[in-house]
Formats: C-alpha cells, sequence, structure tokens
C-alpha cells in the first residue's frame, strides 16, 4: 500500500489469480494425467495401424490420399 | 428463341434414358452422337456376319431399366427381348477347377458345399446381409444426390441404411473374409470387384452386393446388347426426340455461367435452353467447357478426379463350338494376386501372368449373332493404362493378341487357336478414341468412397446453370442399370429446375 496526496490506494500488484496449493497440485496431475491419455491414444493407434494387414492399410491410405480433394469435389 | 429446349450430348444409356423421358415430357430434344451408332459403350457391330457387343455383356437389375421404361409409358418385357442366363457363371479357378454358379441361391450354396463345407454357413449369412442391405437401396440409385440435405434425404427415407455403416467403411475384400473362410469360394466371389474399376482390397464393401445381386438374374439381350439403347431411342422418337448420329459436338456454349447450347465439330452452333452431357466429365469441363469456366475449387476438384480402370476387349469368331459350359465364364486368379496385379503388372502393362477375364459366349444364348455352326466369343481381359507396357496399344496389338488366344486356348478353351475367323482387340487407346473417355475407361471415374455420391460430379451442375450430367461419371456411376438411373435422375432434376 502506498500513501499518497489523493490517499491510500490500492496496491499496484494484485494476486487476483491465487490459487490454493493443493488445487495447483491437482491442475498439474491433470496435466499429467492428460498428457498420459494422449500418449496411450496415440501408442494405440500406431499399435493398430502396424497391427494392421497390408491391404487394410493400403484401403486407409487410398481414402486418406483423397481427403483434400474431397471441398473441391462438392464443387463439381 | 432457343433451337431446341434441350440439347443431350451423347447417345449412350444416359443420354437415351434422359432425352427419351424428356421428349415424354413434351419438351423439344435433340440427341447427338458422335458414332455411327447408338449406345455407347452398350454397343453392338458387325464384321464378317459376326456380330461383337462393344462392351458390357451382362444385364443386371431389370427392374431399374423397367423403372426408365414404364416412365415411357411401356415396358422392358415389350420392346427390349431378355434372354435369361442360368447358371450365372461358371467359374475357372486359379487350381484348374470348375465352380458352375446357378442362378437359385440353394444351388449354389451346393456349388459351395462341394468346394468347402464350411463355407455354407458363411454364405447363408452374406446372403441374408446383402438381401436385407440391397432392400434399403431403393431408392438410392433414382434419387438426385447434388448436395448433402440429398444424402440426408435419403437416409431419412430409408434409416435402416444406416445398420450397414459397416459396409461403407470397410472394403470388398474384408467382406469376403468376414463371411468365407475358403481361398477358393473368395476367388469365385472377388471378381466382381473389377466391375467397378478396382481391386478387392480397395473397392468399397458395399459392391460385396453384386455377387448376391446377380442371383436376381443376369441377362443378354436377343440381337446383341445394342437391343437396350435402340430401344430407348424408339421409345423417345414416338415421343418427338430427334437423334442425329456422327455428329460430335466440339464445345458446350457458356453464356454469362449459363449453358445455352453446343458447337459441333464441323462448326455448326445449335442453341437450347439446356444442355445434358452423357460425356465424361473430365473430358466435359477440361476440353468441352474450359477450366477457365469454373470457379477455382471446381476446377481443383475436376482435376482431382481419377479415371476407373479401362479393359482391352478380344473379340473372336470363331467356326466350332467352344468348350465352354454357360454364356458367362468367369476365369479368375486368387484374390491376393488380383490386388498385386493392381500394384505391379496393372502400372507396368504388357501381358501379365495374372490372366483373370470374363469370357461371354454370347452366341449360346442367342445363335443368330454368328453365322450357322459359328460362334462369338467376347473376352474382357486384365485392365490396363493406356500404354501397353513401353509400347503403344496400337504397336502391340498384332502381338498382344497371339498372345491372349495363346494363352487362353491352353487355359479354358482348347481348341481356339485353330478355329479363330474373325479377331478383333479393343485396346483401351481404342476405347478413348471411339468414346472420347480418358484413358479409355469405360467406368469413367474411379467408384471408391471418396468419388461417389455428392463427391461425384453432381447430376446439376454446380458450376454452371442449365448443364446436366448423366452417364457413369455421375451418380449412380458405370454399369447398365446405373447409367439408366442417371437419366431418370437428371430427368428429375431438370423437370425441378427448368421452366418451359
Amino acid at each position: 500500500m502506498k500513501d499518497t496526496k489523493a490517499g491510500r490506494q490500492r496496491p499496484d500488484v494484485v494476486a487476483v489469480n491465487y490459487v490454493p496449493k493443493e488445487l495447483q497440485l491437482n491442475k498439474a496431475k491433470e496435466k499429467k494425467m492428460g498428457k498420459i491419455i494422449l500418449a496411450v491414444i496415440v501408442v494405440a493407434l500406431v499399435f493398430w495401424y502396424v497391427c494392421m494387414p497390408v491391404s487394410k492399410k493400403r484401403f486407409l491410405k487410398e481414402l486418406l490420399r483423397q481427403v483434400p480433394y474431397l471441398i473441391p469435389r462438392y464443387f463439381v | 428463341m432457343s433451337d431446341f429446349d434441350i440439347i443431350v450430348s451423347g447417345a449412350g444409356f444416359g443420354g437415351l434414358s434422359a432425352g427419351a423421358q424428356l421428349a415424354k415430357n413434351g419438351r423439344k430434344v435433340l440427341v447427338l452422337e458422335q458414332a455411327e451408332r447408338v449406345g455407347g459403350c452398350c454397343s453392338t457391330y458387325e464384321q464378317n456376319g459376326f456380330r461383337f457387343d462393344i462392351g458390357a455383356s451382362i444385364v443386371e437389375a431389370p427392374e431399374l431399366l423397367n423403372r426408365a421404361f414404364s416412365r415411357l409409358g411401356t415396358t422392358l418385357e415389350k420392346e427390349v427381348d431378355l434372354i435369361e442366363c442360368d447358371p450365372i457363371y461358371t467359374v475357372i479357378l486359379s487350381d484348374g477347377s470348375r465352380m458352375t454358379i446357378p442362378k437359385s441361391l440353394t444351388g449354389t450354396e451346393e456349388a459351395i458345399r462341394a468346394i468347402d463345407p464350411r463355407d455354407v454357413e458363411g454364405w447363408r449369412r452374406y446372403a441374408t446381409l446383402m438381401d436385407n442391405f440391397r432392400n434399403t437401396l431403393n431408392d438410392f440409385f433414382t434419387s438426385p444426390v447434388v448436395r448433402f440435405s440429398d444424402m440426408a434425404k435419403i437416409v431419412k427415407n430409408s434409416p435402416a441404411m444406416l445398420k450397414y455403416g459397416s459396409l461403407f467403411a470397410s472394403s470388398y475384400q474384408d467382406v469376403l473374409n468376414k463371411y468365407f473362410k475358403n481361398d477358393k469360394v473368395k476367388e469365385s466371389l472377388a471378381y466382381q470387384t473389377f466391375f467397378i474399376g478396382l481391386p478387392p482390397e480397395l473397392a468399397p464393401g458395399i459392391f460385396a452386393v453384386i455377387p448376391f445381386q446377380e442371383h436376381d438374374g443376369l441377362y443378354y439381350v436377343r440381337g446383341g446388347m445394342i437391343g437396350i439403347p435402340e430401344a430407348l431411342r424408339r421409345c423417345g422418337e414416338r415421343a418427338g426426340m430427334e437423334v442425329r448420329l456422327n455428329a460430335k459436338v466440339k464445345k458446350v456454349l457458356i453464356r454469362k455461367k449459363r449453358a445455352v447450347g453446343v458447337e459441333l465439330s464441323d462448326g455448326t452452333e445449335i442453341s437450347s435452353n439446356v444442355v445434358v452431357s452423357d460425356i465424361n466429365a473430365k473430358t466435359l469441363y477440361l476440353d468441352l467447357i474450359g477450366a477457365e469456366q469454373l470457379p477455382w475449387l471446381a476446377r481443383v476438384g475436376v482435376k482431382s478426379y481419377e479415371t476407373a480402370m479401362a479393359v482391352p476387349m478380344l473379340y473372336l469368331g470363331v467356326n466350332y463350338q467352344p468348350p465352354l459350359n454357360s454364356h458367362h465364364t468367369l476365369v479368375t486368379t486368387p484374390m491376393e494376386e488380383m490386388n498385386d496385379f493392381w500394384w505391379s503388372d496393372y502400372r507396368t502393362g504388357g501381358f501379365t501372368r495374372r490372366q483373370f477375364a470374363i469370357i461371354s459366349w454370347t452366341s449360346q444364348s442367342d445363335p443368330h449373332l454368328a453365322p450357322a455352326g459359328k460362334h462369338v466369343l467376347i473376352l474382357t481381359l486384365p485392365p490396363s493404362l493406356r500404354t501397353c507396357g513401353r509400347k503403344s496399344w496400337d504397336e502391340a496389338k498384332p502381338e498382344m493378341i497371339e498372345k491372349y488366344i495363346d494363352y487362353y486356348s491352353k487355359r479354358c478353351i482348347p481348341g481356339l487357336k485353330d478355329h479363330i475367323e474373325v479377331a478383333e482387340l479393343a485396346t483401351p487407346l481404342d476405347f478413348e478414341r471411339r468414346l472420347g473417355t480418358p484413358d479409355g475407361a469405360i467406368y469413367a471415374l474411379r467408384q471408391d468412397m471418396m468419388n461417389e455420391t455428392v463427391f461425384r460430379p453432381a447430376a446439376k451442375s454446380r458450376s454452371i446453370a442449365g448443364l446436366y450430367l448423366v452417364g457413369a461419371s455421375t451418380h449412380p456411376g458405370g454399369g447398365v442399370p446405373t447409367t439408366i438411373a442417371s437419366g431418370i435422375v437428371a430427368t428429375d432434376l431438370i423437370e425441378r429446375y427448368e421452366g418451359r
């Protein structure tokens, strides 16, 4: 707090984002969990793709290869 | 004041079907065809007394054809003399064994039992699934699919279709693998994937309905396949439709983003309120109209389309009775080899050791197609690009005729080599020249899920007003009944959007 001619003023810096320590810990945990879930999904997808028979991979690749053209094709 | 209400460019199934219906509805219609006869890919020509079908040699799903004829105030039965083919196929498998597939489902069950009794149950489950699935498709082929909302309407009218979502998301091969264990049984059912221009591993699972649907009946037309387009022409002409042959359309005339007529190759201009194109959509937009007339997104879209596979066809006139069992014989190769063919030999071209074909013995059903005691055989050969290996097809043709005759003589038609009177090969290059379809692909554009329904060129052009598309390159795709259905779709759209 500062004393000025205008009287007492509010502090220059106010801790508006104060979060109790326990909650901060929870948030960090949540972030970590999120990353783990994401990693599990990515690993599962990679595993699924690697285990996929070649013919299925080709089927999927052929479809994905054409995805960028779907919007232009809708205008023909 | 325009010369005609409607100009139809191309007298294929789609063009004639639309032209005849619109004439019947009171429109003044002119159909222009570059060839000397109607029919496009489904036509018949004569050489030394033998009558050969140029492309299609099978009619299936006659109820779709009948729908078009009933709109013309007649019936398919009255206009076309159809001969039923039963057995529907004889299959010559890669190990040399033969399977005769009759029309009846129980008869087919017995044929499968003879190969592997384990697959009988699979066949029953497959047949039940496909029967139910097919019943959900009633209006799919004749409904316009221009916008997503059209798709939504189809699903709304037939919500049971949603139950079969997995067929849309899987491949033809996945479906066969799910229901059948024996490789020979799978081999006998896999060939049909080439009817839509893709190998089993890339063709969408929905097309696995084809081998089932064939049990509704496969037909041939007495006098040759040209009988159907001729019948459509006759019905159209009765209603006032005019057909001009040997009239090649060079340009579709566009004014203020609207199709206003056509220019012929001799320079004649003919005006109309509406233009219906039965020409491959890529040729139409890029050559006859010009890419500069299209919005940039449409330009990217048109250029992105890939053509379906083209097939060389061998027309043989023989002076003996070929040792075959039925009108249609499928000469097959294992499913995996069909896939390998697509990724290797198809791209490099030339003669492949993985030969597979349909042999249509048309004179078995109609002996009048050949002089007495002689016969007609038409071989639909493994697909090819527009070149034959390093050679052009024109250059390679004589050598390839020899090779094909030699191979099929040895593999399945003994004596063929010594009894040939006429041998003519139509190559992808010939089809490209005759039909104006890029790469000679008679199924026009690929038919996977990324090229179907709203992603296929729309029946009502989204870029040019007054322009409508029919034929294999628009919904519902290539094939005899489907291209006729495209004429129904275009007719309904024109009646809805184009006033008189």
